[in-house]
């Protein structure tokens, strides 16, 4: 019944005034976790989602974000435009300065909003990777330049 | 007065509320002449680039007739001019070479060692050590 | 002069291929605006036009204003000339401004020149975009932040809607400026739909004798003036050029033109993507010259019965050269901030302006623990505590 962690999969379209190449994925799984609790004292202690973090996983890695925060992919987000907005839906926790509520399994989407909008797609610095193969004199030369991608935290909010 | 205010300008978030893309204009230089346009020559004779130009319609277009090499420059918003040699590149190529410089911010490229950049303060705080109680707290 | 010109002549050909993909609709005037135009032209521009008498009123007799009659008449754009404007429909879109939103109007937006081949300026636009920003602004402030002081209020409107803010916004938008005289456009060949699109505030004198060195300008006599009274108050870093000060107008008739074509609520939205989005540095605003006395004063105001106390939570290190303090401020048994430091002194100065900043940067929220509403938001609710009490005097 829980979410897999294909999290690229797992991002879905938004319709939102502002973007204008809407953006839609290809597969959806959201498959919702049944947990659901009320986040009172989390909404509250959180001064009205301002003092509010939450953990989200990518490909099955965890970003710790804010609102406003940029997220740094070092890779190039499949099917995403520069300035699409997407709607992560994997997230594990949300913690307050006092409150921590943690769903190793994924929190029930309908509890939280978390949206980011792709900034920029770019590259890291070209470097040079070398290989040396034994008994052979030379060097094999092999160029590297990653693809990275920035998004910046839209939207953190308990609902 | 009890309090004095110190002036400080608000930092921008784009991508917080509205995106505007970074990339404002793309001259596009050819030479009508030389071999090395040859690429370009194609794109601009089958009106490839006007049908980019539609697309990317947040985007200025300028096509520029110079001798020499052809070349593009992207104009970002951080008033970077980034000027990118496209001689003797295929047609294909410049298109990629146009949608990739197009989606970036103009700022010089770094590899980031971390996943999060962030301007906002820590929600929970730093640790402190003597925070504990007296008993707990760690003795030298 | 004529060399850098030639040069310029063969290098600059500007294709019209923007100018394809115009939105050819037949629009309306957004006829307030105009009026507004009309109207003011009795009082003085933020320092960037030139006297009233330009207008060239005539009148029978000067206390007889029916009879007052201008010789200059203005004309706006025409839509189909806007749209053959490469920059201006570029900026419409990136913008994502709709197709309600004329490119005429836009292009108004971009001129402040007085007169400018007889095209209405953004003198109106710009006013009411000002207005639009400044009640949105202190709106936004106001309810998040009841009890900052004056002082601070006002600076934190700035930092979110002040000529520095807005120049950056402009930047941000990719509105260039026009730096090309008459007989350099002539010269270089270049399209005169150009201009339409990019920011025109400099006046044709001052584009002929243009930078003699890159990087290099002559101010302009409403800048050295400005320039003078900043040095007189020792504070030079308020000095605002005329290209700041354009751009801030720019966007604010935008803003202004936003309103005039598509009303309130989009306008309000577009403030909020667009100004309130950015990041406010309030923490970094304050500056206090006696915080203890102002703490003592404000506890006095909120009728605080226990006295300020002023107690070491903890130590360490008190013999050594690195020692560490901190230092707690109580009211009774309530700890109002708490504050670290390398010295007593410096740990408690730090815990008496931990608890101001706790007390003037408070938020409220209403009862399901939302953010609360403002005033122009469709249900709003009065609540307590959005009110502030006033600042303490000293």
């Amino acid at each position: 019944m829980f979410r897999n962690s294909l999290s690229v999969r797992s991002i879905t379209s938004i319709n939102n005034i502002i973007t204008t190449n809407a953006y839609r994925s290809l597969a959806t799984a959201s498959i919702q976790s049944n947990i659901t609790s009320d986040l009172t004292p989390l909404k509250i202690n959180s001064n009205g989602s301002r003092d509010l973090y939450a953990i989200f996983k990518l490909h099955n890695i965890p970003y710790l974000v804010t609102k406003g925060d940029k997220v740094y992919l070092p890779f190039k987000l499949k099917n995403a435009k520069v300035g699409d907005s997407l709607k992560l839906n994997n997230v594990t926790t949300l913690g307050s300065p006092e409150y921590t509520f943690k769903v190793d399994q994924g929190i029930n989407n309908e509890l939280y909003e978390l949206k980011a909008s792709v900034v920029e797609i770019t590259k890291e610095p070209y470097y040079e990777v070398y290989r040396k193969k034994q008994r052979c004199r030379r060097l094999k030369t092999f160029p590297v330049e990653p693809f990275q991608t920035v998004l910046m935290i839209n939207e953190l909010k308990l609902t | 007065m009890p309090v004095k205010a110190i002036a400080r300008t608000s930092i921008s978030r784009n991508g917080v509320g509205a995106f505007v893309s970074p990339c404002y204009k793309i001259s596009v230089n050819y030479c009508n002449w030389g071999g090395s346009s040859t690429g370009l020559r194609e794109l601009l004779n089958a009106g490839k680039i006007d049908k980019i130009a539609q697309e990317k319609s947040n985007i200025i277009f300028e096509v520029i007739k110079r001798t020499g090499h052809p070349s593009l420059k992207f104009h970002y918003n951080n008033d970077v001019v980034q000027d990118i040699n496209i001689a003797n590149l295929k047609a294909h190529e410049i298109v990629n070479k146009l949608d990739e410089y197009s989606q970036r911010s103009g700022n010089d490229l770094f590899k980031f060692n971390h996943r999060v950049l962030s301007i906002n303060d820590s929600v929970r705080g730093v640790w402190s050590p003597l925070h504990t109680p007296k008993t707990h707290r760690h003795k030298i | 002069m004529l060399r850098r010109s030639m040069i310029v002549k063969d290098l600059a050909r500007v294709s019209r291929l923007r100018g394809l993909m115009s939105i050819p609709q037949p629009r309306h005037y957004s006829q307030p605006s105009k009026a507004v135009n009309q109207q003011i032209n009795l009082q003085h521009y933020e320092n960037l036009n030139q006297s009233t008498s330009s207008f060239q009123a005539k009148y029978d007799n000067i206390q007889d204003y029916g009879s007052y009659k201008h010789n200059v008449f203005t004309h706006r754009l025409p839509e189909s000339t806007a749209s053959q404007s490469p920059p201006l429909v570029a900026l419409h879109s990136r913008l994502n401004l709709s197709s309600q939103y004329s490119l005429s109007t836009l292009s108004q937006a971009l001129n402040l020149n007085k007169f400018d081949d007889g095209l209405a300026n953004n003198y109106g636009l710009n006013i009411l975009g000002k207005n639009l920003l400044s009640y949105y602004v202190s709106e936004y402030l106001l309810v998040k932040y009841p009890r900052l002081p004056m002082p601070i209020h006002n600076v934190a409107v700035d930092s979110l809607m002040g000529s520095k803010a807005l120049y950056q916004i402009g930047k941000i938008w990719g509105i260039e400026v026009d730096k090309s005289s008459k007989l350099d456009k002539y010269l270089s060949q270049e399209s005169e739909f150009l201009k339409y699109g990019k920011l025109r505030y400099l006046t044709e004198e001052r584009l002929d004798n243009n930078e003699a060195e890159s990087g290099v300008y002559e101010l302009s006599s409403e800048e050295i003036t400005n320039l003078k009274s900043n040095n007189n108050t020792a504070s030079s870093s308020s000095f605002i050029s005329d290209e700041v000060e354009a751009y801030g107008s720019a966007v604010r008739a935008i803003i202004g033109g936003l309103y005039t074509h598509q009303g309130e609520e989009i306008t309000k939205q577009f403030i909020q993507d667009h100004i309130l989005s950015r990041k406010l540095l309030l923490e970094n605003m304050f500056e206090f010259s006696q915080p203890t006395r102002e703490l003592v004063r404000l506890c006095d105001k909120l009728n605080f019965q226990d006295p300020i106390d002023i107690r070491l939570i903890a130590e360490t290190g008190r013999l050594s050269s690195h020692a560490i303090y901190v230092v707690g401020v109580f009211c009774g048994v309530e700890k109002l901030g708490e504050g670290v430091g390398s010295s007593m002194n410096e740990a408690k100065t730090r815990a008496v302006v931990n608890a101001l900043m706790s007390y003037y940067l408070y938020s409220p929220i209403d009862n399901e623990g939302n953010e609360v509403k403002v005033p122009s938001d469709k249900d709003y609710k009065y609540l307590d505590g959005i009110v502030g009490l006033g600042d303490v005097a000293i």
